[in-house]
This record gives C-alpha cells, sequence and structure tokens, in this order.
C-alpha cells in the first residue's frame, strides 16, 4: 500500500527513534527494519534518512560512533540517547492521543452514515 | 538536468551542495557505504553491475535535496563573541603592560613588543580556531610524546620566562591528550595515563616550575577524575574514581614520609601567616598585605598611587638591605589595583571567569567528547593560572603565577594559542565524531559540575 507523502514524515522522527530502542544499528540497517516492520509499507529514500539522523544528532537525541563490522566494512552505528528515549516517549503520547482522535472521528462518522 | 547513475558522480553532485569543506569528506563516506551495500544487494538479487549501481543511485533520492539538507544541518558555528571578548581582554593587558612597565624600560619598546604579542596572539588564536580538533586527538599520543620530546631540550636554551609558560600551559593539554587516548583500555590504560604524567612532572621540578607543577597536578588530577567518573576506561565508574583517589592520596603520603610534604606545608604557613617571617620568607606577602591595606576601592585617575614600581625597600627605611619587590610582571594586577582601587582588579578577574566559565559551560554542553577534554584541559589550566595569580597578587605568596591575556608577551600568545584551540572545538562541533566503539554514557550534566567545581 502506497501512503501519502505527508502522512509519513510528520512521523518519521518517531519512527527513527522507536527503531534505535531494541539497539545501535546504521542507517542501511534502520531501512530494511523499518521496511520488515511495517510490512513493505514504509520506503524510507536514503536520502531522507540521513539528514533526519543528522538532525536528530543535533538535537542530542542519537550520538553516532564508528563501529568494524563482521564483514570489515566500517559502518557509523546510531545510538539513542536518554534524551531520545525521553523525547520519543513524548512523541509516542503525542502519537497514540493524535491516532485515537483520529480513530474516534473516522468511527464517529461511520455511526452517523449508518444511522 | 541529466540523471546521475554511478556513485561517484551521485556523491559528486550531493558534496557541490555542502559548502563547508571540513564537513564533506564524514558525510559524504557515510552515504557512500550506503550505496554499496545498497548495490551489492542488487547484484546479489541478480541485477547486472550498472544497472546494480543505477539503481542504487535512484534508491537514494535526488542528489541536489540531499546535498542542501546536509547542508543546513553542517555549518560551522562562529564563536565571535568569546574570540572578541578574549582579544579585548588581551588588549586591556597590553595596556596595563605599557601603563605599568619597570620606569626604566623604554615606553616605545614596550609599547612595541607589547603590540607584538597582541598580533602574534590573535594570529595563533586564529590558527587553532580554524585547526581540526578531530585530527589532534586521533594523533593524541604523539602528541605526547612530542610535547615532551621538544621541550625538554627546549628548558636548557630558552628564557626561563618562556620555559614556565610553555610548560604551564602545555603539559596538562598534553596530558589530557595522552588520557584520551587509553579509552576502554581497562586497568592498564588507567595505569598508563598516571604513569604517563609522570615525566611531564619530572621536567616541571627539573626547571622548576612550581606553578607548572601544581597546574599540572591539579588539572591532571581533575581531568582523570572526569574520566573515570565517565568510566572512560571501561572499569567501572566507581572502581576508576577510587583507584584515581587511591593513587593521589599515596602520593601524598610518599611526599610525607619523603618530607616533602612538612617542607610545602611551611611554606602554606608562611603564605597564609607572612608577618611571622616578614624579613625572610614572608617578605613579599607581608610587604603585600601591607600595601593592601592603603588599596581604596576606587581611586581617582591621577591620584597619587601608594605602591610605585621597585617600592619595597622603602618599607624598611635605609637600614636595612632587602631586595626591592619588582611590581611589574606577575605583580601587574597588585600595581593596577593600588594605582586605581582594588574594583578595577576585581572587574578584569570576573571578565577572566566569565570567559573560562562560558568555555566550560559550553564545552560540557557540547557531544562531541574528545572536545570536552581538550576545552577541560584549556580550562583548568587557565583557571589554576587566574587564581594563583590572584591568590599571588592578594598577598598569598606561594609561588609565582601570570594572570592570563594579561601578563606577559610571550605567555599572552600562548594563552591566545589556547583558547583558540578550545574554540576550535565549539566551532566544528556539527561534524565532530567519535572514534570506534560505544560512545561512553552521558551523565547528569549537574553531577559533573557538582563534582568538579
Amino acid at each position: 500500500m502506497e501512503l501519502e507523502k505527508s502522512l509519513v514524515s510528520g512521523s518519521m522522527s518517531l519512527l527513527v527513534l522507536k527503531l534505535l530502542e531494541d539497539g545501535d544499528l546504521y542507517g542501511y540497517q534502520m531501512i530494511a527494519e523499518l521496511r520488515r516492520r511495517s510490512d513493505d509499507t514504509f520506503r524510507l529514500k536514503a536520502g531522507t534518512l540521513y539528514p533526519l539522523l543528522h538532525s536528530l544528532e543535533e538535537k542530542g537525541f542519537v550520538t553516532a560512533y564508528e563501529q568494524t563490522a563482521e564483514s570489515g566494512k566500517t559502518r557509523r552505528y546510531y545510538h539513542l540517547t536518554k534524551q531520545g528515549r525521553s523525547a520519543l516517549q513524548e512523541k509516542e503520547t503525542a502519537w497514540n492521543a493524535y491516532a485515537r482522535a483520529v480513530g474516534r472521528v473516522l468511527k464517529g462518522g461511520a455511526c452517523l452514515a449508518g444511522a | 538536468m541529466p540523471e546521475r547513475k554511478t556513485i561517484a558522480a551521485y556523491l559528486e553532485a550531493v558534496q557541490g551542495q555542502i559548502r563547508w569543506k571540513r564537513a564533506r569528506p564524514l558525510l559524504v563516506r557515510e552515504l557512500e557505504r550506503h550505496l554499496e551495500d545498497q548495490r551489492d544487494d542488487f547484484l546479489k538479487e541478480g541485477k547486472a553491475p550498472d544497472e546494480a549501481e543505477r539503481l542504487a543511485v535512484e534508491d537514494m533520492g535526488d542528489p541536489v535535496t540531499v546535498g542542501t539538507e546536509l547542508d543546513r544541518i553542517h555549518r560551522p558555528r562562529p564563536q565571535w563573541g568569546l574570540l572578541g571578548l578574549t582579544i579585548v581582554l588581551a588588549a586591556v593587558g597590553v595596556f596595563l603592560r605599557v601603563l605599568f612597565r619597570r620606569p626604566y624600560f623604554r615606553q616605545d619598546l614596550v609599547l612595541m613588543r607589547a603590540l607584538a604579542s597582541l598580533g602574534l596572539g590573535t594570529a595563533a588564536m586564529l590558527g587553532m580556531y580554524f585547526l581540526d580538533v578531530s585530527r589532534l586527538v586521533r594523533h593524541a599520543r604523539a602528541l605526547y610524546i612530542g610535547t615532551l620530546v621538544m621541550t625538554v631540550p627546549l628548558l636548557r636554551f630558552v628564557y626561563p620566562t618562556y620555559s614556565f609558560s610553555l610548560v604551564s600551559a602545555l603539559y596538562p593539554l598534553a596530558y589530557v591528550l595522552w588520557l584520551y587516548s587509553f579509552r576502554g583500555k581497562g586497568w592498564k590504560g588507567l595505569l598508563l595515563t598516571i604513569l604517563g604524567g609522570m615525566p611531564l612532572a619530572a621536567v616541571c621540578c627539573l626547571i622548576p616550575s612550581a606553578s607548572g607543577l601544581f597546574i599540572l597536578l591539579f588539572s591532571g588530577l581533575a581531568a582523570t577524575l572526569y574520566a573515570a567518573g565517565r568510566d572512560w576506561f571501561g572499569v567501572g565508574r566507581w572502581k576508576g574514581v577510587g583507584a584515581v583517589l587511591a593513587v593521589a592520596f599515596g602520593l601524598l603520603a610518599f611526599l610525607f614520609l619523603k618530607g616533602y610534604l612538612n617542607s610545602f606545608l611551611l611554606r602554606v604557613m608562611i603564605a597564609l601567616r607572612p608577618e611571622l617571617e616578614k624579613e625572610h620568607r614572608g617578605y613579599m606577602g607581608w610587604a603585600l598585605h601591607m600595601f593592601w591595606e592603603d588599596v581604596p576601592p576606587l581611586r581617582s585617575v591621577g591620584g597619587e598611587a601608594a605602591m610605585p614600581v621597585n617600592a619595597g625597600a622603602r618599607l624598611f627605611g635605609g637600614g636595612q638591605e632587602l631586595r626591592p619587590i619588582d611590581f611589574s610582571h606577575d605583580f601587574l594586577p597588585a600595581s593596577m589595583a593600588v594605582a586605581w582601587g582594588w574594583i578595577p582588579l576585581l572587574v578584569l578577574l570576573a571578565a577572566l571567569t566569565i570567559l573560562l566559565l562560558w568555555m566550560l559551560v559550553k564545552g560540557l554542553r557540547q557531544s562531541y567528547l574528545p572536545g570536552h577534554f581538550v576545552v577541560l584541559a584549556v580550562v583548568l589550566t587557565l583557571g589554576f593560572q587566574t587564581l594563583f595569580s590572584a591568590a599571588l597578587n592578594f598577598g598569598f605568596v606561594l609561588f609565582s603565577a601570570s594572570l592570563p591575556l594579561v601578563v606577559g608577551n610571550f605567555q599572552t600568545v600562548v594563552d591566545m594559542a589556547l583558547i583558540g584551540l578550545a574554540l576550535s572545538v565549539f566551532r566544528g562541533n556539527s561534524i565532530a565524531r567519535e572514534g570506534p566503539g560505544r560512545p561512553i554514557p552521558q551523565r547528569k550534566r549537574l553531577r559533573i559540575k557538582f563534582e568538579y567545581q
């Protein structure tokens, strides 16, 4: 299913922070993981991901470090900071409230239509 | 616009949008690795090499948009405020050095040398300001050894004032760079870090430079405690702090057993109560106490100063052959207070303190950990110099110390270079990156401040 771009872009930082909650990842892994967890719904472009990651780093939500992977290639891993974890909680709460509100409106519309 | 289909062409297009040259290699390298991973996956799916590369590039998105976005995030952060404040303080120093010169020195020569120090200092500060600190920390051990090897022979041939300035300014930084290189190296790393301080301390004893030694010991201890408190060596936070404190107390016990501590404590006692030995070792402190009794909060300009340069001999009248106090150089702040009152001196000290605290707070707030250590070394060095100089000028005469940016032409150049180095950390923070390995966990800033204040 193709989603409208504006729907995805607003929540992208939330999704990226959520991915890092379970462990440190590098950019390529994040894109693959996002596709896997969303059943191929979120196909994030790398050109969107890296500026987003760098802006999250600027805000102090993530830190980056280089580490050589088993393949012998050096990767830049991103790590969720304590500040990033708090921001993630706030964003999750806001998103859940928003999703519930949208759900209620959509549900209410359906009831009226059926009345 | 023609579509770019190779990785090299794509990266070149991205790079073209990033204006900060220093940021380009770092940003492009990450994108390049991603494109290579993507291309390799397409190859595994059975795509032809050219097609795999084209698809990888297309998947990345528009290079101009990507480059523009990265350019927006990664810009140098100019530190004009701190640079300006440093130059203003150094200019005040020039003014004071000319005004309170020794009477037999020619004003035009003193002025020329002071202005030259301001010019050279500004050049040195800007030179260090544009330096890439990550390169410095990459060669941390080489720089430590280089500093040691370079300064040892210099001490034999260089004028002592220059040796004191060089040693007291460069050794804490060299030690901190040495410390930085032992990240995650365990107990061996901690031990080697502490051992690394010993040759530096030995040179300070050989000069001899008591202020250099104490600045090195105090800043070295503070930096090592800071590192251990962040589990820099990977031995556990409290174990590391405990070990550093144990070494510090062990050293004190050793000095006590050898009798060095007793003579030092005697010096401290004389510094606190100089009147007990006012005709011998306490003379300088006692004379300063006498002078301070006459210093008002503010003295009108043009009023007669109670303490002309080289005026010490008059305290005892003509009957005694005591050496006069040279109230220039290290005692320049006291001369200023005698001439204008103690409020202008406090304002000068407050301005220096604000500069250093501003740098410390900025340094500890930024995310680049090696930068913390560089800023810490600079602030501790200049902070202890300020503290020791203030103590000396207020009559607590333990050892000589020059007020940073104010006393000494050569010292001013070295101090400005150090400040430039600290400011380069803030300037390049957005592209400053950790070296290999997981980042050291961040601690609450308030606790860091509390421990080391």
